[in-house]
């Protein structure tokens, strides 16, 4: 029973509970029966230890065990009893002592919801880029597709000219750095290349040929072992490839494997990149909108969700990591430093996700079973992978969780259909 | 305080068949000296339960054999104690404080 309550911050409150002398003594009664039933005594059976002697023996579990059952109960009753949503763990402040036959009294604070008082969230002003697909950049692309299946042919019949790819041995040389030899390194005699002295020396060479040219580095250099050196290059040609780029037509189109005709690649491409811009104006959209809201309302957020949220910026951050081959449990990664660096934008998103379920509910927005489970069947590929996954997340809890994200959605959506364009 | 008395009562016996004892006659129950005679044994738990006692009876338990494999043992002989306080006296709670 609820008998005191006090506001700590506007999302952290004070419960003082008192749990009836009646409770207690029933729920006494009925720990100390398990115990009587499975104690085992040196000199009783199984079963028929007095229940006087239980009681003197196992004192301290059966007094645990009383508390761990009835205070969770009876704080859970006070919550819903002043209709509170806590989230989080709750933290137990102060426990009297338990004495059978007489209310036990104890102390906890809790988080709860942060309520959320709206400010204006109709006709938000949002910056909208446009944007459009042009023809150059669609052919960029496919140009790029081009490249991809070239085929490289020898050339024996004339001197390198622009254009070619020379296969050479390179041995580099310099004082105080060790003599380096490459073997079969492919110079491109186009513009792109990282070294253009080397173009310069192999333009008009035949295979066979030797050259050698110096440079001197600056301290600007990427390799760090040539900084500031005069670095002598000794080239042997050895063989003159000329890259052959497939012709542009629809059995090309057709080798890329996703379309029909070279007209159809086009189309096919140009809808890709419509599709890309289009996700990143929405996305840009959300992102203006989810700020602006964020900045219109100011109010405290509970520690709890700010921290699940942090973790869970940090666990994705920990798979990206792995995707790209870092070992997570040896990388030297500072994870404090990194979970107070994620911490501002995680409060954002916990702000973000309030004044949303604050939205959803003054319009009525709910999400009804069927949308949830449209959410669920998103990440499942057959029927019965869907209903196992279903009652998973109903037992845990997610399923409401779903519920409230796919009404927060729908807040975010009715946000974003009235934003003005500007 | 007379460490003889803890030297004839080694300790109490407390099993099913003591706590009926004790709940139906008022008779608890002790492992004693082996060498120990009933006065002595009055004597002791008068003192140290501060009760009055109505009637000791001893007598010797013999130790159980035991075996481990072809290894025979025996464990030591022991002598038990029933005492029967008299009516109206209050037997101690063993498990007090325990």
């Amino acid at each position: 029973m609820l008998i005191e309550y006090k506001d700590v911050t506007s999302v952290k409150k004070f419960v003082g509970v008192e749990i009836p002398a009646g409770a207690v003594d029933h729920e006494f009664k009925h720990v100390l029966d398990e115990f009587s039933r499975q104690a085992r005594i040196p000199g009783f059976r199984a079963g028929k230890v007095p229940r006087a002697v239980v009681r003197t023996k196992f004192d301290d579990d059966i007094k645990r065990e009383v508390l761990d059952r009835l205070l969770p109960r009876f704080l859970r009753d006070a919550i819903v009893e002043k209709g509170l949503e806590a989230v989080g763990t709750p933290e137990l402040k102060q426990v009297a002592d338990l004495v059978e036959g007489s209310p036990l009294r104890f102390d906890a604070e809790l988080e709860v919801r942060p309520a959320v008082a709206l400010s204006t969230y109709r006709g938000l002003e949002v910056a909208v880029k446009p944007f459009d697909v042009f023809a150059d950049e669609v052919a960029k692309t496919i140009e790029r597709f081009r490249e991809q299946s070239g085929t490289f042919r020898g050339v024996s019949d004339r001197a390198a000219v622009e254009g070619d790819y020379v296969v050479v041995d390179l041995v580099s040389t310099a004082e105080g750095m060790e003599r380096k030899t490459t073997e079969g390194y492919y110079v491109h005699l186009g513009p792109d290349t990282v070294l253009p002295e080397l173009r310069e020396a192999l333009t008009g060479r035949s295979p066979g040929d030797n050259v050698s040219f110096e440079k001197t580095w600056d301290d600007e250099a990427p390799n760090e072992d040539v900084r500031g050196k005069t670095v002598r290059y000794d080239v042997t040609v050895k063989e003159i490839q000329l890259r052959e780029l497939p012709e542009l037509n629809d059995e090309f189109a057709r080798g890329t494997g996703f379309a029909e005709s070279l007209d159809d690649l086009r189309t096919k491409v140009e809808d890709d990149m419509r599709r890309h811009k289009e996700q990143e104006s929405t996305n840009d959209k959300r992102k203006q909108l989810g700020d602006a809201l964020v900045a219109a309302h100011s109010f405290d957020v509970p520690d709890a969700l700010v921290d699940d949220e942090t973790v869970k910026a940090l666990r994705n951050y920990a798979r990206f990591l792995s995707s790209q081959g870092v070992d997570v449990e040896k990388a030297p990664i500072d994870w404090e430093n990194l979970r107070a660096e994620f911490r501002p934008d995680a409060v954002k998103r916990v702000q973000l996700s309030a004044i949303l379920d604050a939205i959803a509910k003054q319009e009525g927005l709910a999400a009804s079973d069927a949308d949830v489970d449209d959410e669920i069947r998103k990440g499942v590929s057959n029927a019965s992978e869907f209903s196992s996954l279903k009652r998973r997340l109903q037992h845990d809890g997610t399923y409401e969780e779903i519920r409230r994200h796919v009404a927060e959605e729908k807040a975010f959506q009715l946000v974003i259909a009235e934003a003005k364009a500007s | 305080m007379n460490l003889e008395n803890y030297r004839i009562i080694i300790r109490p016996l407390i099993t099913e068949k003591s706590t009926l004892q004790k709940e139906t006659g008022n008779i608890i129950a002790f492992e004693v000296a082996a060498k120990a005679n009933k006065i002595e044994v009055r004597r002791a738990v008068e003192a140290l339960f501060n009760v009055k006692v109505e009637e000791v009876r001893l007598f010797n338990v013999r130790g159980k054999l035991k075996r481990l494999g072809r290894n025979i043992g025996r464990r030591s002989d022991w002598r038990k104690a029933y005492v029967r306080l008299k009516a109206g006296e209050k037997a101690p709670e063993f498990f007090e404080g325990v």
